[in-house]
């Protein structure tokens, strides 16, 4: 039977309900359930690394000078956010330049090896979650990039701190002999 | 004094209601507890599929988006403060992600209004339809609106199923409302088409 476009609304108004098919039912909460899970050890792991950083900015208040020459001048990398999003492409790079400037500024104070540590962290937490967007399902990847995003926003609240920690106790920088970049702690 | 009641008869005054809150729900679920989130998620899991299903057309990805939505459901339920019903603020997010799906799929409504822009019909005589409809023409326009063009299908789905009006899919779609409408027009004559 030809029906006009008026008839076919009035069908759907009037029977939406027998228009819907029987979903995957409740086989998919488990899926749900495990990513909530993950996001929340994720998070927890995160929040530790930032903890302990903190820890470490107060000792290094106290002026325990018992570190390290960190190494210096990481290298920006290629942007796994433009992958996704130019907008946030441009944000990654932004933190990665703060996050190189503050470095800089670091690698010439003498500094504690924890704070290494917890930046190295800070990576490996960055790394899976580069890792994850690279396997990451549709719908998925603008989440994971923000969750690179708010590493980067940690990780440059961290130096900042230990930064102006040290430059209260110790203001006058170390003498550096060579200026050999890394890849590692952006 | 109140009735003391079973989880099993609490849940049988649970219906699915774009209208309510389920605010004792949505609180609990605001506090992590995981069989308050399963009760949200039994609630309204297979409406969103059927949103799903519509917006996309194929079943894993109506599934995938499904699962993905819930996910963000539940960790952005913090920021739900009451302003709609919580069916009517998952369905939004839902709709969302299906959007940014399609867009990363080269989603082009402007291109599809060019395209098709020469397919317009008269409309045939009408007979006496009246609304009311068997199972095999609901399922006939099902599966017909399944084979719209995405854009096409989007604005349609939208308006005809999910309830928004031109100015709202406008918004959600970054169109402007003219687009939004002749879009439609132009999916109710292909859809005619297709029948």
């Amino acid at each position: 039977m030809i029906m006009t476009s008026e008839q076919i609304e009035k069908i759907i108004e009037s029977h939406r309900g027998h228009f819907e098919v029987e979903g995957p039912g409740l086989s998919l909460w488990q899926g749900v359930s495990a990513q909530l899970d993950d996001r929340a050890q994720k998070r927890h792991r995160l929040w530790q690394a930032i903890r302990s950083a903190a820890a470490v900015v107060a000792l290094v208040g106290m002026g325990a000078a018992l570190g390290i020459y960190l190494q210096p001048a990481p290298v920006v990398d290629g942007g796994i956010a433009a992958l996704v999003d130019p907008q946030f492409a441009k944000m990654e790079a932004d933190y990665q330049q703060r996050i190189q400037e503050k470095y800089q500024q670091l690698v010439s104070y003498e500094q504690a090896d924890a704070v290494r540590a917890d930046l190295e962290r800070l990576d490996e937490a960055m790394a899976e979650i580069k890792a994850e967007l690279e396997v990451a399902p549709p719908g998925k990847e603008e989440e994971l990039v923000r969750s690179l995003l708010d590493t980067y926003r940690a990780k440059v609240y961290i130096l900042e701190r230990v930064l102006s920690r040290i430059q209260m106790t110790n203001p006058e920088p170390i003498e550096l002999g060579t200026t050999e970049s890394s890849n590692s702690l952006i | 004094m109140h009735a003391i009641t079973s989880p099993a008869e609490e849940h049988k005054h649970l219906k699915l209601d774009y209208a309510s809150t389920h605010q004792d729900i949505v609180e609990k679920c605001k506090r992590g507890n995981r069989r308050a989130q399963f009760e949200l998620y039994k609630l309204y899991s297979n409406a969103m599929y059927n949103v799903c299903l519509r917006m996309l057309r194929h079943e894993q990805d109506a599934e995938d988006l499904l699962q993905n939505s819930f996910v963000d459901v539940f960790t952005k339920l913090h920021t739900f403060r009451y302003q709609a019903s919580i069916g009517a603020w998952i369905k939004r997010i839902v709709v969302n992600n299906c959007i940014n799906h399609l867009k990363r799929n080269r989603l082009r409504l402007e291109e599809l209004e060019e395209e098709h822009a020469k397919e317009t019909a008269p409309e045939p005589e009408g007979g006496n339809h009246q609304g009311v409809a068997t199972k095999a023409e609901i399922e006939r326009i099902r599966k017909a609106v399944l084979q719209l063009p995405d854009g096409y299908r989007v604005v349609f789905t939208l308006y005809a199923f999910e309830g928004y009006d031109h100015k709202e899919i406008a918004d959600i779609l970054g169109v402007s409302e003219a687009t939004s409408k002749s879009q439609y027009s132009r999916a109710r004559q292909k859809l005619r088409k297709l029948l």
